[in-house]
């Protein structure tokens, strides 16, 4: 093993602690992140939709450009 | 609760799955699982990296935690075309580069110090770097410019190649090999005025 290499290894030991407990951080982060894409799968579809609709109908855009 | 769920992924099973595959599997099932045996993987070596670029224990453990997140968040667009390992620790070195020039720390992690004028001195040979004891790395490391520090780790620890370097920051293979150069040569220089008395 290159020095370089044992250099990583010993901050990896050293530091081993710190990383088991950012480990819970990230697992809240990555729940957080679950329950707003879950969200987002379920209803940003409806939301867009419902945009759409309110906007007047299905969107064409080549008669968009046109009548500009 | 997901290590109940999943045995399998704690067995030495897990261990032979390889990066590759475990991203697709993450992909395709979206299971936490997956995620988790890459971070057993990869946090103490992307912790590692950044507290030798960053220095601090407070911002290497904050740029850990956002790289841990950036990499779950942009692993469908991994291509498959370098090493996976390759592929988050340019994440890494570039979120740290990133933080670094937002702090305006270290000016040395421009871009432009590649341009800077100095004097062309001998090559300094890859085996210099590579029989200094781990001891004395870390401590020259420590007080490199982050700019040399990290071109160093790419090359060295990381076994990047010139060209995934280059990518990595968007330079030309024949500028990043001038960078490495005079790394080595600062490196070298270093070592010298620090143990200078030994080598008298």
């Amino acid at each position: 093993m290159s020095n370089f290499k044992e250099l990583q290894k010993q901050n990896e030991e050293l530091y081993s602690d710190k990383i088991e407990n950012l480990k819970s951080k990230i697992d809240s982060n990555m729940n957080a992140l679950g329950v707003f894409s879950t969200v987002i799968d379920m209803y940003f579809s409806k939301v867009i939709n419902y945009v759409v609709n309110l906007s007047g109908g299905e969107l064409d855009e080549e008669s968009d450009t046109s009548e500009k | 609760m997901i290590n109940l769920l999943f045995p399998l992924l704690n067995s030495d099973i897990s261990k032979k799955v390889s990066d590759e595959e475990l991203v697709k599997l993450y992909l395709e099932t979206r299971n936490v699982a997956y995620f988790n045996v890459i971070y057993k993987r990869y946090s103490g070596k992307i912790f590692g990296k950044c507290i030798s670029l960053l220095k601090t224990e407070s911002e290497a453990e904050d740029a850990t935690q956002d790289v841990m997140m950036k990499i779950l968040m942009n692993m469908s667009k991994f291509s498959g075309k370098s090493r996976f390992s390759t592929w988050i620790y340019s994440i890494t070195y570039n979120y740290c580069i990133d933080f670094l020039r937002r702090k305006k720390k270290d000016k040395s992690v421009y871009v432009d110090d590649l341009l800077e004028n100095l004097d062309v001195e001998e090559e300094v040979n890859d085996s210099f770097l590579l029989e200094v004891n781990v001891k004395r790395l870390k401590s020259i490391l420590q007080v490199l410019p982050s700019g040399d520090r990290a071109i160093l780790l790419m090359k060295y620890q990381d076994e990047m190649s010139i060209r995934e370097i280059g990518q990595l920051l968007e330079k030309s293979e024949s500028a990043i090999k001038m960078k490495i150069k005079r790394a080595k040569q600062k490196f070298r220089k270093t070592y010298d005025e620090t143990y200078k008395e030994e080598i008298i």
